[in-house]
Parts: structure tokens; sequence; C-alpha cells
């Protein structure tokens, strides 16, 4: 839609309508004229806001007779009004601070206010200070339409079927018209506004714990970067989970088509971003939650991983047996190549951790899957993610930093951090050979 | 253009709006504001407008709305639903054949439950996911729509006038904690609905998702209370059940109404449902459900005085002309257009909420019809006090946003009063009683009651000074009021700087939980003390009430 000036000869200011390029539709079709280019919404708004005390040709002394009361057609009209009855309810009825302007705001700025104040210091006991003793009465209800009260009437009523009944289904709202319609009812394409442009903000994030920013991104309208940035990923260990195969010859696991009823090992590394060694404690409830739980072990719980030193410090001081099997490990981490039990020895064993590389540990991880299509036959449908097979796992990680004290070497502080984290394994297949689904 | 249009929409109201450091209490001296820089970036007015807002959050079953107080309408209002909690790069509903692949299959009782926020029975309630809901509800709301910093900014919750404890409490604890706010007021959803209508008393219909509840309201307080389980989801239900049968007139026979031969209607608790029906009905509920006016043959029977009589004739050559079957295309697989009887429409409303073909007399307590229950909740009042609500009904909640339901359920509970009568007594009884003249005539209506009073010029002088001031009093009519929403409300009430009954501090309520509530009376009476002078613990200062909700 574009603003297009109006060309109308003699008027001093030329108003403004909205077009459309595509469909030739004006704004002066429903007579909405604007008078300024910008700030589109505050303009809707007060033509379809405009009180009614303030339309014109309106007799505001008239007394309404009470029955004919309806609902005018926008609710912001009545929404003023009756504000602006409880308002003056209020204060006749209230003998309020006498401070406070009409407003409501303590108005220090007229001498009236100022002289009003300083009264009640030099006179007290007379004047405003003194509160009026007879009885409060209460605050009336409204009884107009300029008072914001409005009668349920039946042509509303009659209306809304007539329309429904010849227009049908597609002249009213869809929920989506609808949620951005926060004039309540919008029950037809008629009733439908204009919305606001939804404006962003650069915003910076706190941690919700301890209220340390995390995020803070750079004043300047223009710039995309970040003033104080902390990536959670700096600080905790990456996880990361690749199949453990029997043999190498067994034919690689697809992960989307994991077989149920059998016991699948998983090998679990754990990377260490900090400068720091660690230790890590891992938990898992023995089932996994949900409808089907699946039984989860990980064989080597707690295991030490070293610290994200520089690569060469270790490859210059470690003996070269050490050097020359952490070098090729390293590169291997998070390689899709097939890693099978008995590989170089290695066994899947309790306690035991199966590689151990610079800054990095594998551990190996048992589940035995149990078949999701069994049972419950026409009971539900499983949702569309019964069939995902995830665990969660606490993460405790522990480790010792060196603390800076001003001027010389601190002592080392032990640091601690607890987190749990979901592990997406893949998802269960169908078990082979079922009559039927 | 239109992007800068928000702002400065909301700017002027700024100025109208009173500061709310003023209002706590009457200050001893006047002093100046103190401005506080919350931080040396932005600008020192800013934050100084920043603090006087004070936000309103109507919370419901499946929504919340979230606005700025003295506005007429909130500034969003987020629905709760099944994708909200999707995995991240989860983006198979974009999928082009995603519509059509079944999913779940939920049973009856919990059939729109992932719609649905909480339940009042909370067996089956997981509190920590209605915490993160309201969390990322609040947090959206913050973020995308209200743009501000929730840090200082005190909170207006309109919330259901029952709700469970634990609830309550992790409502509390979730925006306490983890949006720094440092006071909510609680209001009660039926008052402010009864302040956005202009009344001061009223019978309040909520036709809520869940029940719809009815509360008696006089002078602000709540007085009395009525449920039923008739409420949106029982006619969401009867509309799935509806389009089911359109769409596939061969299923109609095992499971529709109709041809189970009697004439009961049977809440569809046998069936149940895919959940993509789900959605499709809510829609065509809440597009073209609709009402008559008044029943079906009513026209005939009463041939004066009823309110929708009057109006019926000039509309009756407009329905005559108009089509007959509403056509409504189907997102579902077979994506078909159904073509439904528009009389059809309405059957779902006057099934699920005014029980319609149904005998009263089997129905459970908690399922009786609308007409019956608000004429229920009436006799139970005082009868001054029924005079003055029965002239204020006001219909709200999601519900009352059906074509005719307004009007009819205004007609059903006239015809009931005018059937009826006052008298608690029903049927075979009160039929004796009225045959039989020794025992008096029944009781009428309270206009009967109150006999006009001998005119003087002291008392007319004495009324005219009381009409300048005091209520003009309505009553013993029946009589609708609109009603522009709790949300309004609670804006109104906001913006007036009425001090609320439930104001809980942010210090006070992390340091005891809901458990540090002092009850209603202990309040009034620890006030009473200090008025008399007694110096009373410095414990009483930040006591709090649940009121309400205790």
């Amino acid at each position: 839609m574009t603003v297009n000036a109006l060309e109308i000869p003699d008027h001093p200011t030329r108003p403004f309508i909205l077009s459309c390029g595509y469909c030739n539709w004006t704004s002066q079709e429903i007579g909405v004229q604007l008078d300024k280019v910008g700030q589109m919404s505050a303009q809707m708004s007060n033509i379809f806001n405009r009180s009614l005390r303030e339309t014109p040709g309106r007799p505001t002394n008239a007394p309404e007779p009470t029955l004919d009361l309806s609902r005018p057609d926008n609710p912001g009209t009545v929404f003023a009004n009756l504000k602006a009855f409880l308002k003056t309810q209020l204060n006749d009825h209230h003998p309020d601070n006498p401070l406070l302007t009409p407003s409501g705001d303590i108005n220090y700025s007229s001498p009236t206010a100022l002289a009003r104040i300083m009264s009640l210091y030099t006179n007290l006991g007379s004047g405003y200070g003194k509160r009026s003793t007879q009885k409060p009465t209460t605050m009336r209800e409204s009884s107009s339409l300029e008072e914001g009260l409005c009668l349920t009437s039946l042509n509303t009523d009659m209306d809304a079927i007539t329309k429904l009944r010849n227009e049908g289904y597609p002249c009213t709202t869809s929920p989506s018209q609808r949620a951005g319609q926060l004039h309540i009812p919008c029950a037809f394409t008629s009733d439908l506004r204009p919305i606001p442009m939804l404006l962003r903000t650069k915003r910076a994030k706190r941690c919700r714990a301890c209220r340390h920013i995390l995020v803070k991104p750079e004043a300047k309208i223009e710039s995309t970067r970040y003033r104080i940035r902390l990536l959670a990923r700096n600080y905790i260990p990456t996880v990361h989970t690749k199949p453990l195969h029997q043999a190498p010859t067994q034919t690689p696991l697809d992960l989307n088509n994991i077989p149920p009823l059998q016991t699948s090992q998983f090998l679990l590394s754990l990377r260490n971003p900090l400068f720091d060694p660690i230790v890590v404690t891992l938990a898992t409830p023995n089932r996994t939650p949900g409808r089907r739980g699946h039984k989860v072990t990980i064989l080597c719980p707690q295991f030490d991983i070293g610290a994200n030193a520089d690569k060469w410090d270790e490859a210059l001081s470690s003996a070269s047996a050490i050097q020359q099997r952490t070098g090729r490990s390293t590169q291997r981490f998070g390689d899709p190549r097939l890693e099978y039990v008995g590989q170089e020895g290695k066994v899947a064993e309790a306690g035991k951790v199966w590689e151990k590389g610079r800054n990095w540990t594998s551990v190996v991880l048992e589940v035995g899957i149990v078949d999701v299509d069994a049972g419950d036959e026409g009971e539900e449908w499983g949702s569309e993610d019964e069939d995902v097979l995830e665990l969660p796992v606490f993460v405790r990680v522990e480790w010792e930093a060196e603390v800076e004290e001003r001027g010389k070497e601190g002592g080392k502080e032990k640091r601690e951090l607890a987190y749990w984290v979901v592990l997406g394994l893949g998802r269960v297949g169908k078990l082979e050979g079922t009559v039927g689904s | 253009m239109t992007t800068a249009a928000g702002y400065f929409d909301r700017k002027p109201n700024a100025g109208v709006r009173p500061g709310i450091a003023h209002l706590q209490a009457d200050p001893p001296s006047p002093h100046t504001p103190q401005r506080t820089f919350s931080s040396t970036l932005s600008s020192p007015s800013l934050s100084y407008r920043a603090e006087e807002e004070i936000l309103v959050f109507e919370l419901g079953a499946r929504h919340l709305s979230v606005g700025i107080a003295g506005e007429n309408h909130p500034r969003c209002r987020l629905e709760f639903g099944p994708e909200d909690s999707r995995r991240v790069g989860d983006y198979r509903p974009y999928y082009p054949e995603y519509q059509d692949r079944p999913r779940k299959r939920k049973r009856d009782y919990r059939w729109g439950e992932d719609h649905e926020l909480w339940r009042m029975d909370l067996r089956g309630v997981d509190l920590g996911l209605v915490e993160d809901k309201i969390e990322r509800a609040v947090r959206e709301a913050f973020t995308k729509y209200l743009l501000l910093d929730s840090k200082n900014k005190r909170l207006v919750l309109v919330l259901p006038s029952l709700l469970p404890h634990l609830l309550l409490s992790s409502v509390l604890t979730t925006v306490f904690v983890n949006f720094q706010t440092p006071s909510i007021t609680l209001f009660a959803s039926p008052t402010a609905n009864v302040v956005a209508a202009g009344c001061r008393a009223g019978l309040v219909v909520d036709i809520g998702w869940d029940e719809t509840v009815i509360t008696a309201v006089y002078d602000f307080r709540e007085i009395k209370v009525l449920r039923t389980a008739r409420a949106m989801k029982v006619v969401t239900k009867h509309m799935a059940e509806l389009l089911k049968e359109h769409e596939d007139p061969s299923a109609a026979g095992t499971d529709g109404p109709e041809s189970s031969g009697n004439q009961e209607e049977q809440l569809p608790f046998q069936l149940s449902f895919d959940s993509r029906y789900f959605e499709f009905a809510e829609e065509v509920t809440m597009r073209t459900a609709w009402c008559p006016m008044e029943p079906e043959g009513a026209g005939q029977q009463s041939n004066d005085t009823s309110p929708a009589e009057k109006k019926k004739d000039p509309s009756e050559p407009a329905e005559t002309k108009a089509p007959d079957t509403a056509s409504i295309p189907s997102p579902l697989p077979p994506r078909k257009t159904l073509q439904i009887p528009f009389t059809k429409l309405a059957e779902p409303v006057e099934k699920g909420l005014l029980a319609l073909g149904t005998n009263i007399h089997n129905l459970d307590h908690e399922e009786q019809p609308l007409p019956q229950l608000m004429y229920a909740t009436l006799l139970a009042l005082p009868p001054d006090v029924r005079a003055v609500c029965m002239s204020r009904l006001i219909i709200t909640g999601g519900g009352s946003n059906i074509a005719g339901l307004k009007s009819r359920l205004v007609y059903e509970l006239t015809s009931l009063i005018e059937k009826r009568g006052w008298n608690p007594v029903q049927r075979r009884v009160a039929r004796k009683v009225a045959e039989n003249p020794k025992l008096g005539k029944p009781r009428g209506g309270p206009e009967t009651m109150l006999e006009p009073q001998v005119e003087d010029e002291i008392t007319q002088k004495l009324e005219k000074e009381k009409l300048k001031r005091a209520t003009v009093e309505v009553g013993g009519e029946v009589r609708g009021v609109e009603t522009l929403g709790a949300w309004a409300g609670g804006s109104l009430v906001a913006s007036l700087k009425v001090k609320g009954v439930v104001e809980i501090e942010r210090d006070t309520f992390l340091a005891h939980g809901l458990a540090g509530a002092k009850r209603e009376s202990e309040m009034v009476a620890a006030t009473q003390r200090m008025s008399l002078g007694a110096r009373t613990a410095l414990g009483e200062k930040n006591a709090w009430t649940l009121g309400n909700w205790a």
C-alpha cells in the first residue's frame, strides 16, 4: 500500500489516502483520510477511537433513554468514556490528595499548586488539610452511553446472524486474522483494521540465576557486533555420540532405524573447552522418560578430561608412543569412521574409559531398546515423535581454577558446574517380520 | 512509516497515566520525585517514563493477554498450542504433505489437552511444564510485543477467582523469579468484568473453555459462584462430531447422535478424535457457530411481551431468501467443501450450552445448562441483590462471541422467571401450592415487594440530592450489559490507581511463598491496631493476604 496525496484544489492541507497498486483499492472507499504521511497507526487509531463526546453535532447534555443503549461501533470509545466516568467518580467520592492535578500528577510548576503546598505548612487544620467529615458515599455506576454503559442489544445479534447466513464462511475471520486484532469483537472481515508493524530492539541478556550480563550488543544501530558475548559452548564440554559396532564387518547402524529389542552400544565423547583439566560425572535415569522406557547404562560414569592446552605443548613433552596415538585420535574426534569393539585391543568394559585424547574422553553407552510399536492397538496413535531415542543426561563438571589475586599468584579454587542435557541418538525402527501395523 | 507508529501511539498516554510512586500512601510531606537512572545508556526521560508503566496480564486456561494499563486493548494475546513444544529445528509442519499425516489420537478426556495451559484437575498436569509455558509466553510478550524491560514494572494479574494454590504459586514464582517484577496485584476476572461493564454489581456469565462460571457480584464482591462443564470445549466437540458426520456420511451411521435412536443428548464420550480435528472444529466453531435467538416454535407459543418477538419480523424476509447451506472448506485430507445446512450449525451450541433435547432431570450437577444455572444463582441471592444482579447480566468469555447467544440466554432466563417466579419449590409441590388458595400465592419478583412510598417534599428533596451522587438503580428486569472483558477491567482499575486487596511483594513472596500470606481478617486487625497508635511489629508492615484466593 502506498500513501498518495489527494488532489483537491481548494483544500488548504491536502489529505492523504492509502492506495493499493495491485487491486486499485483506496482507503477513500471506507472514508479514511490521513493528515500526515507518517505515524500511520496513531492516525488510524485516532480515526477509529474518536471519543463520542468529541464528535461534533452530538448534544452532550441530552439524556439518553436508558433502554436505547447499545454498543457503539468500537470498544475504544466505550473504554475512554468509562475511564473518564470512573475518574470523575473517584475524584468526587474520594477527596484525594489536593496536590494532585486532575490528571493525577503532582504539579509543582503551577504557582497555585505551590501555594497550596505551602499552605499545608502555614495553616494546618484549615483549608486543604482538613478532611471532609461526612460519610463517604459510594460511587455510582455508569448509567448512560457517555458514561461507558452499553446494553446487550437484540439488533447486534440479529445483524450478526443475518450476515453470517447471507455471506457465509468467507466473510468471517480466520484465527490468525483474529490473533492480530485485539479490539475485541472482530467476527467478520469487515471489522478488520490495519495493524501496526512490530518494532524490534537490540537487547542484552542476563543470566537468570546471577544476573550477570551474558550478551550485550553494541548500542550503535547499524552495528551488528557485540560488546559482551559469553557463549555456553566456551564453558561447558561438547558432547558427541556415535554408534559403536560389535565387529568391523557389521553393517553400519542406521540411526534413523535403530533395531528394537536389542542392546546397542554408542560412544559418548566429551571435549573440554576449558584450560584446566576437569572431572566429569554423568548420570542418567536407568529408563528414559516417556511411555516406552529404554534401558540406559553408561559404562563409565566418572572420568577425567585433559585441559584444552596448546596442542604442541603436549606433543612435545609426552612420550613418543602416546604422542603418536593421541595425535591420531585427536583427528578422529567426530570422524564418522566405523568404531568397533576389539579395535586395537579395546573392550567395552564397565568402569573403563574407551579412549582418551588431549582434551577429550570417550566412554561407552549401552541402550536396551524397547519395541515402540508394541501393545495397545487402537488406544492412541503414537505421537509423531514416539520413536525418537533421546536420553536425558545430567553432567557434572568439577575443576580447579586458578584464582588471580591482585599482585601475586593466587591459590586454586574448586569450581563446579552441573546441568542437564538431552542426547538425541536417532529413531527406533519397526520390528521386522511383524504382521500388520 | 508504520514502523514508528507503535511507539508514538504509546507516547501520549504517558502524560495521562499517573505516577505510581505516589499512590501507595499519602506522603507525609511533599517531596521532589526522585529520578533514578537505571543505566547510563538510556536517556533519563525514557527511564522515568518506563518506571510509571503498570503492566496488565490476563491469564486463562488457554491464553495470556498482555498489555499496558490505561490502554483499551491488550498489546498481544498469546495462545498455547502443541506447536510450541517442537524441538529446535523441527520444521516438519512446513512440509507440504505434513497436514495429511495422521497425528496423535487422543482419548476423549484428553482431547484438546495440548492447547491448554492448565486444567483445574491437577492430577494430570505437569506443573513444571506449565511454568515453562508461562515463562516462554511472558518472555515472548516482553521481547516481541511490549519491547520493555520487565524489571521495575508493577504487574496486575487478572486471574480466575478460583485457582488451585499450586497453580497460583507456580504462576507467581515464574513471574517473580524470571522477570524481576517488584510486585504483583491480583484481580479476580469476574470483578474485572463488572468494572469493564461500568457496573458495581452484576451476574457475570463467563463462558470459558473448560467450564462456565456464573458469578453474582455485588458491590465488587463475589457473593455466589456456580459452575458447569457446559462450555466451549463441549461445543467444539459437538462441532467436530457434526463436521465428521458431514465429511463422511457413512460414518454417521455408527457414531452420529441422530442414529442412536433416543432423543437424549449424549456428550460424545464414546468418540475419540484425531487431534487435527480439534483445530478444524475450533475454527469452524469460532467462525460460524451461531445460536437462534429464541427456541424453535417459541414464536407461535408466546404471542406477546417476549423481547425477541418484536425484532423478529423485520428479519424474516432476509432469512427466507438466504442460502440454506453453509459451505465450509475442509483443510483435512480429502479437502472437500462440506455443505452443512445453516440450521445445523446452531446445533452444537444449543446442545452443548443449552442442553437442548435433553431431559434436565437426567443431568448431573456439574452439567446443568446455562439458563438453569443462571436462574439458580439468582435464586440463591437475597431479593434486593437479585433485583440488581438480574438487570445486569454480563456475558463474557470466549463463548460470548457466538452470534445470538447473548440474546438467547436473556430470552431463556426471562421465560424461566416468567414460568417459575422466584419460587425455590418446583414441579408438583409448587403446583399444589398454586392451586390451593389457602396456602397463599407464590412470592413474586422483588419489584412487586417494593411498594411506592407516600411522597412528601422533604423526601423528594433528599431523593434529588441522593440522585446527584448515588446510584440510579435499575432493577427487577432482565437486562444484558456489555463488558469490555476482564483485561480491559484490569487495565481500567490499574490506571485509576486503585489499591488492590491482594498485593504481593517480590521479596516477601520469595522468602515464604504462598505460605507467607496472612488471612484477610488478620490484615484488617493489624491496620486497626496501628490506627490505635500501638506500634506493631515490623513484620506486619509488609504483610500480605491472598484475599479471595486463600
